[in-house]
């Protein structure tokens, strides 16, 4: 279209676009329909706005003049009423936190178990202590053993309580997410609470229940690794599939086929057409088996976003058989997208939702475009080419959504998709015989399960092998929304692209696209206004040390990754890895741990496990310990350099950053029980700036360190502010001129104590805390520094 | 008769239907129309082909005002055969609407239809649409009678009472492509049989394909004969006699 005059240009979009959408009249409603949900929600409108909305754009509609723009208004409105319902006070649970609760209702889904053992289960309450409720579901939280199904009807006495909102730039917000799953409250039966069940399901439930707990049941005979990936892509069922797993088929690009969806309806109808060979006469009896096949499949996985849209159009396609008719694929999408909308609005905002929608319309309308430019000769075009053209369109939809949502952009996704969607549907076959099989009899049920099992072990090895070759993906940093809006708008023009100017310029497209999506705009953003700095960010990790530096020429540096003893992967998987991703942090170059204990070492195990790292420096009194060997084993398997540090020793980090170890003493012996106090301390020092970290030490004895040790602006205080630590000799040997605390909110151990909170106050020095602050990052041009703090940008 | 039910879901039937699934492309050149049929581009090239005076063969503008060689020294039945386009120009689609299952073509015919019939039978007050039957071994095959979906629709759509039981079929016959104009009148002799209610009626006969004509011809006799006041035929497509 280059070289075309603006006017020119102009005017084939526009007739190009009303070419699109002649007869397309559900396509155009689904489409305002959409926005007056996203536009509702996003302004946060209230419900009589948009009832006046819907009032005002009738009274148009039945006497203005144009009528179909006022259907389409009138859609608008609808949307924003449907929005504004459900995000109005209605929706909301009417108690308030940490109070005890009774509530009864119907159960959504099934019991889904946990990493700690304990189930979860998605309830639509009908009353709350004994009052009629009509708002949003919630989530109840059950003790081992207390497992329920769809459509059960349950009795719960526990506690409400709420998600500690992130501290964290772009981290994962748990409550945002209930929201958007149509979630309003959260309910615990752990402590004294008490689940009952009331009545049972309908037949229809218990039986996709029944059938689903004895394809469990199953699935459970096979080794660990299977389950997981067999539960994943025939029953949704994610939790079973560990963060690396995760990880690989998330960076190859075959994650998305793990939202069950698309591919295993198209082999449920492929299945049904095998059973009843189509016939005309049949197109009734087809008709009916597919739709109820279709809705106890839904059943089966619990009505997730992406299943119910692949669903709903296989609905349509016999729908459309049975009435000698023909599917439009948009207005199919967009009947779905409508349903779907209707029945929880915000799943608009929901990642897996738009993954499921983007990938089928980007599918249908980038195909013909890679038809076009991959080869049609040979061997290639007659067993390849078509397929490659259905995962690239399919891949390129998704890519920028999936950069915006993980980080990642996969290069090898395409490829590796070619020969690997055909071996999960494979597998997925297999999975499908066996759930029939397991019904009968559960033993038999495994023999097709462990081929599907030792398929998708291929699969998953294979995924693994593609994530670890260099290139196969790239972390990219959060991108800029309005980056990926732009995106999805030349994408949306590859097509007319293709048409008017050849495939060639359509390939440019994408390529321009892929530069897109690669491009740090953030950076660029940000270097256009600031000079190069030196990043120091306390990360909020919850009750623990985690603090990540980033050096004015991009070395990275990580001193302690945080960690729980209750679960020790979840700050590593769920808080460290997923900054470090969205700030496109794909390498750690310096690595330092103060001692080795839980909330300090563990999110280094994950970030060692994950990512290459340059070096890693310890302390030399830890090189007998044992939970520190694990560590060192694990770094010397990637080939990381390995320091045994003590006092004395300085390590440059790029051109101007330093850091110096004061503690350990040369010859330092600690002893398991007093790790504590064997922490490593150091100074990071760039130009006049110095920032002190001090680990977990409870006695630090400052004769025994140089003057210049204690000289720093930046103090991470000892010991998450513990009283052990409160040591007024000490704190009075420093200069700083703001100190750090990291901590947990809430935590067991009285962190930080009162007395090190008042010293601070009392001292006139700014004291900062994770536990109230969230991260705390300084910036530093190496003479002047500034403090942000998470939550002071975000309230 | 048209049933009551027919009368009550015929104004949004079809609306509903198009709503749902949208037939959105022009039947002959592909380019996007709202509804089904064909593009006003190709309605007006239609529109511009010249036929035999008496039957749908498609002729030469020179040679319109004489019988074509179809219709030379027979006897037609019908008063006035038509069809919408030449054979070469659908036979695709036609052959995948009868033999692969893809009936969806129904409501293109349809329109296409019901477009030659407000050209060429302007102001002709029909009593009734008959589709024309299939032989009942193709019927089991097949399972639909292709002539009998489109006019279910095209009934709907020109308000005229859809009444297919007025003919039925006798006599098996095999498939009569391939097979001589004088053999397809010998085989066909007798092989279809009307209904008396027949009688008195101006009848609209559909049919998909008019090659030489013999098949209409014969249904139209049999019409005629249970006391049919007149008989028109329209086609989707028929033969071209060129040069």
């Amino acid at each position: 279209m280059l070289h075309m005059k603006k006017s020119k240009i102009i005017s084939v979009l526009i007739s190009e676009t009303a070419a699109f959408l002649r007869g397309r009249c559900l396509f155009i409603i689904a489409v305002f329909f959409t926005t007056g949900i996203a536009a509702a929600v996003l302004l946060s409108l209230p419900s009589w706005v948009s009832l006046i909305l819907i009032v005002g754009m009738a009274v148009l509609l039945f006497t203005g003049r144009r009528r179909y723009l006022g259907i389409a208004l009138l859609a608008l409105a609808i949307g924003c009423f449907f929005g504004s319902a459900e995000i109005s006070g209605q929706r909301e649970f009417p108690v308030t936190d940490g109070s005890r609760v009774e509530v009864s209702g119907k159960v959504q889904g099934y019991s889904v178990q946990m990493d700690d053992g304990r189930y979860r289960l998605r309830l639509a309450p009908q009353e709350v202590d004994g009052k009629a409720y009509y708002g949003g579901d919630i989530i109840v939280y059950a003790n081992d053993g207390q497992q329920f199904s769809g459509g059960e009807q349950i009795k719960v006495s526990g506690q409400v309580f709420s998600y500690n909102s992130p501290g964290n730039e772009d981290a994962f917000d748990y409550n945002e997410y209930l929201r958007n799953q149509g979630i309003v409250g959260v309910v615990s039966a752990y402590y004294g609470g008490e689940i009952t069940k009331v009545k049972d399901g309908s037949y229809f439930s218990a039986a996709a229940a029944y059938f689903r707990n004895r394809f469990i049941a199953a699935a459970d005979l096979l080794p660990g690794d299977q389950r997981g990936l067999i539960n994943g892509i025939f029953l949704g069922d994610k939790s079973g599939l560990d963060y690396q797993e995760k990880n690989a088929l998330s960076a190859s690009g075959i994650f998305h086929a793990f939202a069950v969806s698309g591919l295993n309806i198209c082999y449920l109808l492929l299945a049904v057409s095998l059973l009843i060979s189509y016939n005309y006469r049949r197109r009734w009896l087809r008709l009916i088996i597919t739709i109820v096949l279709l809705v106890f499949y839904m059943m089966i996985t619990g009505f997730t976003a992406s299943v119910v849209r692949a669903a709903l159009m296989g609905i349509l396609l016999v729908l459309a058989q049975a009435f000698d008719e023909k599917t439009d694929i948009y207005t199919s999408l967009a009947v779905a997208l409508m349903l779907c909308l209707f029945y929880h609005p915000l799943w608009l905002f929901d990642s897996g939702f738009q993954l499921s929608f983007v990938s089928v319309f980007g599918l249908v309308a980038l195909m013909p475009v890679w038809q076009r430019i991959l080869p049609k000769k040979g061997w290639f075009g007659k067993y390849l080419a078509d397929g490659m053209a259905v995962t690239f369109a399919a891949s390129f939809a998704a890519m920028p959504l999936i950069g915006y949502y993980f980080y990642i952009v996969s290069f090898a996704g395409w490829l590796i998709s070619v020969p690997i969607l055909p071996l999960i549907g494979f597998a997925l076959i297999l999975s499908l015989i066996a759930s029939l099989i397991a019904v009968v009899s559960v033993g038999a049920a495994v023999i097709p399960l462990y081929a599907a099992g030792l398929i998708m072990d291929l699969v998953n090895r294979a995924c693994q092998v593609v994530a670890s070759v260099p290139l196969s993906y790239a972390t990219i940093g959060k991108p800029l929304l309005i980056v990926i809006i732009i995106i999805y708008l030349l994408l949306l023009l590859i097509p007319l692209i293709n048409k008017y100017r050849g495939r060639w310029w359509a390939l440019g497209g994408f390529i321009i696209v892929i530069a897109l999506l690669l491009t740090p705009w953030s950076n660029i953003v940000n270097g256009i206004f600031n000079d190069k700095l030196l990043e120091v960010t306390y990360l909020d990790v919850g009750q623990g040390d985690c603090a990540l530096v980033v050096t004015p020429d991009g070395k990275t540096v990580l001193i302690d990754g945080g960690g729980s003893i209750s679960d020790p992967d979840a700050v590593g998987e769920y808080i460290l890895l997923p900054y470090l991703k969205s700030h496109g942090i794909d390498r750690i170059d310096l690595m330092i741990s103060s001692h080795p204990h839980d909330d300090h070492i563990d999110g280094l195990i994950s970030v060692l496990e994950n990512m290459p790292v340059g070096c890693y420096i310890y302390g030399e009194n830890f090189s007998d310990n044992s939970t520190e060997k694990r560590l060192i084993d694990l770094a010397k398997a990637d080939g990381t350099k390995l320091i045994a540090a003590d006092a004395g020793d300085k390590y440059n980090v790029g051109e101007s950053v330093s850091i110096n170890v004061y503690l350990p003493q040369q010859g330092q012996v600690t002893t398991e029980a007093d790790a504590n106090n064997g922490s490593l301390l150091c100074k990071l020092s760039y130009k006049r700036m110095d920032f002190l970290f001090t680990g977990d030490n409870d006695e630090i004895d400052p004769s025994v360190l140089p003057a210049l040790a204690l000289d720093a602006e930046i103090v991470k205080l000892p010991h998450h502010g513990s009283s052990n630590a409160f040591d007024q000799a000490f704190y009075q040997t420093l200069t700083a001129e703001a100190v750090v605390i990291s901590v947990g909110a809430d935590n067991n151990y009285g962190h930080p104590a009162q007395e090190v909170v008042e010293y601070w106050q009392m001292a006139g020095v700014p004291l900062y805390r994770t536990d109230l602050d969230g991260a705390i990052t300084v910036y530093s041009n190496g003479r002047d520094w500034q403090i942000s703090t998470y939550r002071s940008n975000n309230d | 008769m048209q049933s009551h039910s027919q009368k009550l879901l015929s104004p949004w039937y079809d609306e509903l239907m198009q709503l749902m699934f949208p037939q959105r492309n022009c039947l002959l050149c592909n380019a996007a129309i709202t509804g089904a049929g064909i593009c006003d581009d190709c309605e007006r090239k239609r529109r511009l082909l010249w036929s035999c005076p008496r039957c749908a063969t498609f002729v030469d503008e020179k040679e319109a005002d004489k019988p074509c060689d179809n219709c030379l020294g027979h006897r037609r039945y019908f008063t006035l055969a038509r069809a919408a386009v030449p054979y070469k120009q659908l036979h695709k689609q036609l052959w995948d609407f009868k033999n692969n299952q893809q009936t969806y073509y129904k409501r293109s015919f349809a329109a296409l239809l019901a477009a030659t019939c407000r050209q060429h039978f302007q102001g002709i007050a029909f009593d009734a649409i008959v589709p024309l039957p299939i032989a009942p071994l193709r019927m089991q095959e097949r399972c639909y009678n292709q002539s009998q979906l489109v006019t279910a629709v095209l009934a709907r759509d020109l308000a005229i009472s859809h009444q297919p039981q007025l003919l039925k079929r006798v006599k098996e016959t095999p498939p009569l492509f391939n097979i001589g104009r004088q053999q397809r009148r010998e085989l066909l002799k007798g092989a279809f049989v009307a209904d008396a209610a027949a009688k008195g009626k101006k009848l609209l006969l559909v049919d998909d394909i008019f090659t030489t004509g013999a098949t209409s011809n014969e249904a139209s006799k049999a019409l005629l004969c249970a006391g049919a006041d007149s008989v028109y035929v329209l086609t989707i497509c028929s033969g071209e006699q060129l040069g």
